[in-house]
């Protein structure tokens, strides 16, 4: 009995370490694949990477672009409308709040037509702007905002608001500090997203191969380069999970209605 | 575990900046430049100035050129062709200084008449 | 809170709101409108007839059918697989917690990268081979897309579900086991009801992710034309895109969205039912 008592959590140990290892095998294997070239091991595919292909990076930087700008964008203008929803009180709030989640959890096959209509409209198709501004305005960010700022204690807001009626020191000193660590991982997740951003760019690009992000492009670089490409893609994407994994996964929990 | 991250993500930085600055750069010096041309054929045999024979203890050479649609430019590779026959050119077609040249498989492909550097079987090269 | 202040959030609020009314509401009520239309010359009105054509259309039906499966069979076995990982993770000691950052890593990592992997992993002869048997309807041609959907979907399911297990008293399961209850009988009567909210949360949220696999299967297949089974609505929509068909690309948005609306509505009136009869 014992002994049993012993083996079963250490074989739950190992069998849960082995499917992990298999969920990890795609990305280490791009890796080492990398450092392989004409059958030797070296750096010379990431050298053919960036020299013989050496629009690569131009892509490179389209996608640090758009990731950039829809993050920094869509944090500061849902930051808020959050607010609003959640802690200011109006009649309809949680109706409309509801058309948010609706339109949220709706796939981009829902979304992309009227995107796309409104885009062709304002003649921005085929432009930076059309891989940018309508993810700017993506539901997503407000709802976890609300989310988020549903946790502060209306004390507190009522305390600051005492002292000061200036919308940016409240913001400062009140709510801010409090969902730092969520804002943190919102602005990851959403940077994460558009860095993997391909529907929109198929669509609202399809013309203008020159401003595509990376995440499309990599399909048509050639063969020998793919998994140098595929690794320096996927580098600042791991980079910031291992950096900021702990409050990612806090973050992720609070992701329920 | 925080520092190693950081340091091979300033590393990373590091190299992309690099290359973005200067890939194209060191994709155009880094390889010989050459001058090509699509010879003409007279009487069975093709004419060729002086400079785009190479003469080795096994035989004379010349360099044929492929080229290819890469991703980012044009990519131009080399061929080393072995002649079978190669003679001092009798019509003065052209002028002077020129040979007469036959190979197998060879009927005025566009040939490399002039380059920078010595040539190597299969290098890639960047045309003047 | 005084009205000054609302009045600043308000304000403030302006541009998310605006954007999010003119890029994503407006335009839907329009596109609704186009697929009453006939062509976008003449601009008449043609009652129904899209949605018929629509409807009727072979590739739309294809494209609903292989949707419709996809998701039920990708929720059901993401919802077993997550489950189960789920309740062997919660039980690890603190020392081997970061093994559930391996599940999630797959979900934030960019598809681009390690499409190539999937490509040369399901590229091999043998399963070429496999995919020739034409038994199952093409099964093997789509089973790539359901690996890469477990793969990067399981991850984001763990994490809510082991929060919730955690969230659940150990006393309970003291005193379940005192009543003689434990392994898989424990789990059903037990674990099961305690958590079912975030399990039903879990299984939308699934829902919702297996619709976005079309990215993968772009990349995947490398085509706007993927194998039969693997031809989901996205991609019908995507090549009517392409052709710029204005009123059928409606009608099929149209249509979807209203099936999405439907399943979210229930979802919400059923979760709102539901956490009010368990404590």
């Amino acid at each position: 009995m014992k002994s049993q008592r012993k083996i079963l959590p250490a074989l739950r140990t190992a069998i849960i370490g082995v499917f992990a290892l298999l969920f990890i095998i795609p990305v280490i294997s791009t890796a080492v694949k990398s450092f392989s070239f004409d059958g030797r091991i070296s750096l010379g595919q990431y050298w053919e990477l960036f020299v013989t292909n050496f629009t690569y990076l131009d892509y490179f930087w389209n996608s640090v672009f758009y990731a950039a700008a829809i993050t920094a964008v869509s944090i500061a203008i849902s930051l808020p409308l959050g607010f609003l929803f959640a802690k200011v009180k109006f009649k309809g709030r949680d109706s409309l709040f509801f058309v948010f989640i609706l339109v949220m959890l709706l796939p981009f096959q829902a979304t992309l037509l009227p995107n796309y209509i409104q885009l062709r409209d304002f003649n921005m198709l085929n432009t930076p702007l059309a891989l940018t501004l309508p993810m700017m305005f993506s539901p997503f960010a407000v709802f976890l905002l609300r989310q988020f700022m549903k946790t502060i204690p209306d004390d507190l807001i009522d305390c600051t608001l005492l002292e000061t009626s200036s919308v940016i020191k409240t913001f400062r000193y009140a709510i801010l500090p409090q969902i730092k660590p969520a804002t943190v991982s919102l602005a990851i997740l959403i940077f994460c997203e558009s860095w993997n951003m391909v529907d929109q760019a198929l669509i609202f690009s399809m013309e203008n191969e020159k401003i595509m992000p990376l995440s499309v492009i990599l399909g048509e670089i050639p063969e020998n380069v793919r998994y140098a490409g595929g690794t320096v893609y996927m580098f600042p994407i791991i980079m910031l999970f291992v950096m900021f994994r702990e409050t990612l996964e806090e973050s992720m929990e609070a992701y329920k209605l | 575990m925080k520092r190693a991250v950081t340091a091979l993500s300033i590393i990373f930085c590091g190299i992309i900046i690099f290359f973005s600055l200067f890939g194209e750069k060191l994709y155009y010096s880094t390889k010989p430049k050459v001058v090509i041309d699509r010879p003409l054929r007279i009487n069975d045999a093709v004419l060729l100035p002086e400079e785009a024979v190479v003469f080795e203890p096994d035989g004379s050479y010349i360099f044929t050129v492929e080229g290819s649609v890469g991703f980012s430019a044009e990519i131009l590779t080399v061929t080393k062709v072995r002649l079978t026959s190669c003679e001092p050119d009798e019509t003065g077609y052209l002028g002077e200084g020129y040979f007469a040249v036959k190979a197998e498989g060879y009927n005025g492909a566009p040939t490399v008449v002039r380059t920078s550097k010595k040539l190597r079987d299969g290098q890639r090269v960047i045309e003047e | 809170m005084t009205g000054r202040f609302r009045f600043k959030i308000a304000l403030l609020s302006l541009p998310a709101a605006l954007g999010f009314l003119v890029f994503y509401i407006i335009p839907f009520f329009r596109s609704v409108g186009y697929s009453f239309a006939g062509s976008v010359a003449n601009r008449e009105f043609v009652y129904f007839d899209n949605y018929r054509e629509v409807l009727g259309n072979e590739y739309f039906r294809l494209a609903l059918k292989n949707t419709v499966i996809f998701s039920l069979a990708g929720v059901g076995v993401i919802m077993l697989l997550s489950l189960g990982l789920s309740l062997g993770l919660v039980k690890l000691s603190k020392r081997f917690s970061f093994i559930k950052s391996f599940f999630v890593m797959p979900y934030v990592l960019p598809s681009a990268s390690v499409v190539f992997f999937w490509q040369t992993f399901f590229g091999a002869e043998h399963y070429a081979a496999l995919t020739e048997l034409e038994t199952l309807g093409g099964f093997f041609d789509v089973l790539p897309l359901y690996v890469i959907f477990l793969w990067k979907n399981i991850g984001i399911n763990i994490i809510l579900i082991t929060s919730a297990l955690t969230k659940v008293s150990p006393e309970i399961y003291e005193a379940a086991a005192l009543d003689g209850a434990h392994g898989l009988k424990l789990h059903r009567k037990i674990t099961l009801p305690l958590i079912s909210p975030s399990l039903f949360f879990v299984g939308v949220l699934s829902f919702v992710n297996s619709l976005k696999i079309f990215k993968e299967s772009y990349l995947f297949y490398n085509s706007d034309y993927p194998p039969n089974a693997a031809y989901m609505v996205q991609n019908y929509m995507n090549n009517h895109f392409y052709k710029l068909n204005y009123q059928k690309l409606s009608t099929a948005v149209v249509i979807f969205t209203l099936a999405m609306a439907a399943v979210i509505f229930i979802w919400y009136r059923l979760e709102n039912k539901m956490s009010e009869g368990t404590f």
